[in-house]
């Protein structure tokens, strides 16, 4: 036995020293998620999906406010308000925060739910990162490689930021900067996809959710006790935003009236389609990001003036 | 829990110490510590279906005794009888409950009845289709008065449900494991040495050539319509070998991490893929399904006493129920059929057992004729993988024909160059240990050249492996 534990350890502490290191250079380029799992424990944050997390950029909050902000936007199928994520926030939110900035993006696809799914354990975020993670301030954090970096692990190493960041590249801060070809000919062929993906699929299967539009509101309570509230709805391509309309038609009611109830701001941009650039319709694009996330600030400046 | 999980990393070693290190002083102890980590193991799918397999534990447990016990032939026929309906009842119930119904409506409808079937949303309980047969073999093994019947509920259980066998096999006999587990274990090195090669091996198989043709192949038959020829034909053969790493490198897994206990399973592969006819395919895939349908269904049938047609028509049977065996879908019995068709000029002429020797047994580079056998086994395998693969045996018929097409002799676009050299990698590691039990069996290489070899893989694992948890596919059945 003894002989047998001895030959294996040698193996063993190999693997683990080259998991060890290679798993040491994870960064921002290895997956759009894990650097939300690798920084520390934030005071200002900002929530929602992927709309929220390629148009709200922390830095240039930080610049208008002077407050630390981190994106914790992952995707509308990962991080759709639900239990998951509300559970996902208590964990990621420092345990001291006192009167933190917190900006909530709510768009109609974060608070539905496919009609066939009737329990919470066939959510789809049942599989999200935000379910099965424990550590969420830990970098290297090898609980995350471990259960959701499905890639070789020498991809960490030979995919390094500092060979390159990759086209979708996820700040420390949380922002995911997306750089895509703005040709028109690709911009016409990506814009196509989502509006038959949002029209003729989502759609058509969804519905607004009484579970996340319940969860939204827990959420808001919770954050409420520790700062401001901010709900923001981010604008679309005009064709998007008229699949959003048609779907949803008292979308905006609905969230006044929780932002009413809930004695919070909701910051509705969602009729400046025209203001901004999207890389597929759906998402805005970095630079007009930085307006767009300009203009919150200077929305959320009014405010504590007022 | 899958084997290639880090639950699975975590638990191995925890039992492996409770068992060598603290319940050592009997094995009756590592028996009852057995148990409860393959209750625990089986409790991280569903722990609902836990109480199903206790069920049938008991069940086959209780009536093992009452057929012993038995003072009429009739009263043994009985309690055999029930087991066996208990025990295809529920696996007929979660795995083919559906298929029936569907497949009476289609009847039905063919026939001018129109009928609204009543589907339910079953789940299927992993592994059941193992260890129901498992049990069977047991109670029909006591029927038969090959073995007496246990008396002792644990070891009984233990038998059924070890962890490394309870959800994909291989499918155990009690006159092989029980023996084993119920004497005194002792360490041993050689056997436990071998077992981490043979895991080392399986997860290769599994984490690098199946998981790595997982992704082309699904694309390849999601996306058929649109795929050339050439490239059809590539997604048959790559599946080939997608199927064949999941499962033998399951199976692998299975034996390797069983020896690190001091037990030894049943073989359930012997590298299928150097098979020069048919035949020999099916003495070296599975065999320990094929050996049960042998044992419990063909021979049973009259096996090949009763002359030729008598021996076609069981021949048949094995192939359509080891088919059925597998799915509740007409795709895995056409697939069970092809191959007793490919079987049957093997059978008539009587040369059904000519290739029972390793092929170039003695010889390191095969014969020209061996060449060409192996590549006609292999490509009617390939052939018939493409029932196994599709959704629907029209879509397999479309995909079929498509094959054969203009485009079958262009070379297809974007060729998995890093694909089939791990396949081709894997294949000469198994040609070289072809005579061996497993393709990792190499302990009579000197130490430095298995270290290099270990080091490889161990390199190759970590640089080509997907570590996303994918699923075996066999659990699916």
């Amino acid at each position: 036995m003894k002989k047998f534990l001895f030959k294996l350890s040698f193996y063993l502490v190999g693997g683990i020293l080259l998991f060890g290191l290679l798993g040491s250079f994870a960064d921002g380029n290895i997956d759009d998620n894990y650097m939300h799992f690798a920084v520390e424990k934030p005071h200002n944050i900002i929530l929602g999906d992927s709309r929220g997390s390629q148009a709200v950029l922390p830095s240039v909050l930080k610049g208008k406010l002077h407050l630390k902000f981190d994106n914790f936007a992952l995707n509308v199928v990962q991080s759709p308000y639900g239990p998951v994520y509300f559970e996902a926030l208590k964990r990621k939110i420092h345990p001291d925060t006192k009167n933190g900035v917190f900006i909530l993006t709510v768009d109609p696809w974060n608070l539905s739910l496919n009609n066939t799914i009737k329990e919470l354990k066939n959510f789809p975020e049942e599989h999200s990162p935000l379910k099965n993670m424990y550590f969420y301030d830990k970098s290297p954090n090898y609980e995350y490689l471990l259960k959701n970096y499905s890639r070789s692990w020498f991809k960490i190493y030979t995919e390094r930021e500092e060979l390159g960041r990759s086209n979708t590249f996820l700040h420390k801060d949380g922002w995911l900067e997306v750089n895509v070809i703005m040709q028109k000919d690709s911009l016409a062929k990506r814009e196509l996809e989502k509006e038959k993906f949002f029209g003729e699929d989502v759609a058509k299967t969804q519905s607004i959710s009484k579970v996340r539009l319940t969860a939204l509101e827990d959420i808001i309570k919770f954050l409420k006790n520790k700062g401001t509230v901010y709900l923001v709805r981010i604008p679309t391509g005009e064709k998007i935003m008229a699949i959003e309309n048609s779907y949803a038609p008292d979308f905006t009611k609905k969230i006044k009236a929780i932002s009413d109830k809930n004695g919070v701001r909701y910051f509705d941009f969602s009729s400046r389609s025209n203001d901004y650039e999207y890389t597929d319709g759906n998402h805005m694009y970095k630079e007009s990001g930085k307006i767009f996330t300009s203009r919150i600030a200077d929305s959320i400046l009014l405010d504590k003036k007022n | 829990m899958l084997f290639n999980s880090i639950g699975f990393l975590i638990f191995l070693p925890i039992v492996f110490i409770l068992y060598w290190f603290v319940f050592n002083k009997k094995y009756q102890f590592q028996n009852i510590l057995l148990l409860v980590a393959s209750f625990y193991f089986y409790a991280c799918w569903d722990w609902r279906f836990l109480f199903l397999l206790v069920f049938s534990i008991g069940l086959d447990f209780f009536s093992g005794l009452k057929i012993e016990k038995s003072k009429t032939g009739g009263e043994a026929k009985f309690w055999l009888a029930l087991s066996i309906i208990i025990n295809l009842g529920f696996l007929g119930f979660f795995k083919y409950y559906n298929f029936f119904v569907e497949s009476f409506v289609d009847l039905l409808s063919n026939v001018g009845f129109k009928a609204n079937p009543w589907l339910l949303s079953i789940v299927l309980p992993v592994g059941i289709s193992f260890y129901t047969f498992h049990g069977l073999s047991y109670v029909i093994d006591i029927y038969k008065k090959r073995i007496t019947a246990e008396r002792n509920f644990v070891d009984y259980s233990v038998f059924v449900s070890y962890f490394p066998l309870l959800v994909a096999g291989p499918i155990e006999r009690a006159t092989h494991l029980l023996p084993q587990i119920q004497k005194k274990r002792y360490f041993n090195y050689e056997l436990a040495a071998d077992g981490m090669r043979q895991i080392m091996w399986g997860l290769f198989k599994k984490m690098v050539v199946a998981d790595n043709c997982a992704p082309l192949v699904n694309e390849i038959f999601t996306h058929y319509q649109t795929e050339s020829a050439s490239n059809l034909a590539l997604g048959s053969i790559l599946f080939a070998f997608q199927i064949y790493g999941d499962f033998s490198g399951y199976s692998d897994i299975a034996l390797g991490v069983s020896k690190l206990f001091g037990i030894e399973l049943l073989k359930n592969f012997a590298f299928p893929y150097f098979s020069r006819d048919i035949a020999e395919f099916w003495r070296r895939w599975h065999i320990s399904l094929s050996s049960w349908f042998r044992d419990y269904l063909y021979i049973p049938l009259g096996g090949s006493k009763g002359g030729l047609m008598m021996k076609i028509r069981n021949t048949f049977i094995i192939f359509l129920v080891s088919g059925f065996w597998h799915g509740a879908n007409w795709t895995f019995i056409v697939w069970g059929g092809l191959n007793a068709l490919y079987f049957m000029p093997l059978l008539i002429s009587n040369k059904n057992r000519q290739n029972l020797e390793v092929v170039a047994m003695g010889r390191f580079i095969p014969s020209l004729k061996e060449i060409f056998q192996i590549l006609i086994t292999f490509s009617l395998t390939c052939f018939a993988w493409i029932f196994f693969r599709s959704e629907s045996v029209s879509q397999a018929i479309d995909y079929i024909r498509r094959i054969f097409s203009s485009t079958l002799f262009s070379i297809p676009h974007q060729l998995p160059y890093k694909v089939l050299v791990l396949i081709l990698f894997m294949l000469i590691i198994e040609w070289v240990n072809r005579t061996k039990v497993h393709g990792l069996e190499i302990e009579r290489f000197n130490n430095w050249v298995r270290r290099i070899l270990y080091i490889g893989i161990i390199y190759i694992i970590l640089r080509y492996a997907n570590f996303g948890n994918n699923e075996f596919i066999y659990f699916q059945f």
